[in-house]
């Protein structure tokens, strides 16, 4: 195994892989050595993510995936074992737009039930889908899910929810799919991506006042501080670590 | 003048609750895929009074489909609908229509959660991600209506008091709970004395926000 390559051989899929968190990701991944399923909605981010891992020498493929409908998420896994032989990470980091910040009673009501889908029954196929094939190796599925999901969210209070949701997942997966030696954690990062730019943009001050609360006195870089995490959970360094929420923010959540 | 007191959630432990609770107590139990926005603000007390103002919501809903452990692997689509994502939209629907009841009184909700989600349980992941998500959904209400004087908590509780008896034992051990430190749980009276006392601006008027976990001592998980 080339030194820092501690994914050698193995396959992941990451889900919302076209651009920020998840492109982040997707590139760690594959900087680590696995063979990376880019699994996207939209071909317009997907391909550009998957050629650029290309580019830099690993291998990636985009699959186009509405991980909202089953039948989308059976054909990325699929399309993953099919290629590259099997499967051993999961990652299932796409989320739907949340919206205007606002109270709860100010949501748009149409904009409610894409973030629960998109969070909750996309978690629950990425994990149907993937187990018989995380079983085999046995390897690892991962959830991105949010500070505010643990600590609630003012201004996001569906999309709090839905992260929280997700973590409720990630602690009983890993215990119904521990014994078949299947790991299961989530990350709850901050980072700065394009939707974050484009809440900094709408407001100006966010960015200031989030950095003045994150320790580290900085915004995470998608690649660069949140994609190791997800290398490390995936990798045999982690294989004692399951039902866990790893928050990379900076520090700016105390909470755990 | 009384407390208007509203349980959304038949069953265990809303009906258990609703007979202990404080007040003007009107318990529903509504089919969550039945639930809209305009879902309280529809509600009439038996003697046909609108529901007009609340003192209190106490948040109880869970279908049977959450409650009945099944392995992710044997879960269908619709399933997973049913045990979580609509449960879940339910409840964030019942607060989106209370929100002007609750302003009315500086009033209290309250969501009872079973302790899955916050330890997490084999076979019931479903109920674990609604539980999870309901007991964050009560800390965003806290931060997003505390100017509004509306306090939000989550009553966490074991999951006997929400799974049929020939399910309890296998939660208990899907859960991995330990046995309760003061050697019994809490009766349905004595989870309804803390949310009174929640929901009692003279003993709690500083507190909201607040996930107690009230099973006796089984969980100490923070």
């Amino acid at each position: 195994m080339t030194e820092g390559r501690v994914l050698e051989g193995q396959v992941a899929i990451v889900t919302g892989a076209g651009q920020g968190v998840g492109s982040g990701i997707a590139s760690a991944l594959a900087a680590a050595g696995a063979a990376v399923v880019i699994a996207a909605r939209r071909a317009a981010n997907g391909e550009p993510a998957a050629e650029s891992i290309r580019a830099a020498g690993h291998e990636a493929v985009f699959v186009r995936c509405d991980v909202t409908q089953a039948d989308d998420v059976h054909a990325t896994v699929a399309e993953a074992v099919d290629r590259f032989g099997g499967l051993d990470i999961m990652v299932h980091n796409a989320v739907a737009h949340a919206g205007r910040p606002g109270g709860v009673q100010f949501t748009r009501s149409d904009m409610i039930r894409p973030q629960i889908v998109t969070a909750t029954t996309a978690s629950f196929l990425c994990a149907r889908a993937s187990l018989p094939h995380l079983r085999r190796r046995p390897g690892t599925l991962i959830l991105l899910t949010s500070p505010a999901g643990v600590e609630g969210s003012a201004n996001l209070p569906i999309y709090a929810t839905v992260k929280a949701t997700q973590r409720g997942i990630v602690k009983s997966l890993a215990r119904e799919w521990g014994p078949g030696g299947v790991r299961v954690n989530a990350i709850a990062p901050v980072a700065l991506t394009p939707a974050m730019e484009a809440a900094v943009a709408a407001n100006p001050s966010l960015e200031t006042r989030l950095v003045a609360r994150t320790p580290l006195g900085r915004l995470g870089d998608a690649a660069a501080d949140i994609g190791p995490v997800a290398v490390f959970l995936a990798s045999d360094g982690a294989r004692y670590i399951t039902g866990q929420t790893i928050v990379a923010d900076g520090g700016g959540f105390l909470g755990l | 003048m009384s407390r208007d007191v509203l349980v959304v959630g038949g069953g265990d432990p809303g009906a258990s609750l609703a007979a202990e609770l404080s007040g003007d107590v009107l318990l529903v139990d509504p089919a969550p895929v039945d639930v809209d926005d305009g879902f309280v603000d529809g509600l009439a007390s038996a003697d046909g009074t609108p529901v007009n103002g609340l003192d209190l919501l106490v948040h109880t809903l869970y279908p049977d489909r959450s409650r009945t452990p099944t392995p992710i692997e044997e879960m269908t689509v619709g399933h997973w609908a049913a045990a979580c994502d609509v449960p879940l939209e339910a409840a964030i629907r019942v607060a989106r229509g209370a929100h002007r009841h609750l302003v009315a009184r500086q009033g209290t909700i309250i969501f009872c959660v079973p302790l899955v989600g916050a330890a997490g349980a084999a076979n019931l992941v479903a109920l674990a991600g609604l539980a999870e998500g309901l007991r964050v959904l009560a800390r965003s209400l806290a931060r997003s209506w505390g100017p509004d004087q509306i306090r939000a908590h989550a009553v966490t509780l074991h999951p006997s008091m929400f799974l049929p008896p020939e399910h309890t034992a296998a939660a208990v051990d899907a859960t991995a709970l330990h046995d309760p430190a003061l050697g019994r749980l809490p009766s349905a009276a004595e989870v309804a004395a803390v949310i009174d006392a929640l929901a009692d601006g003279r003993m709690t008027s500083g507190l909201t926000g607040a996930s107690l976990v009230m099973d006796g001592g089984a969980w100490m998980g923070g």
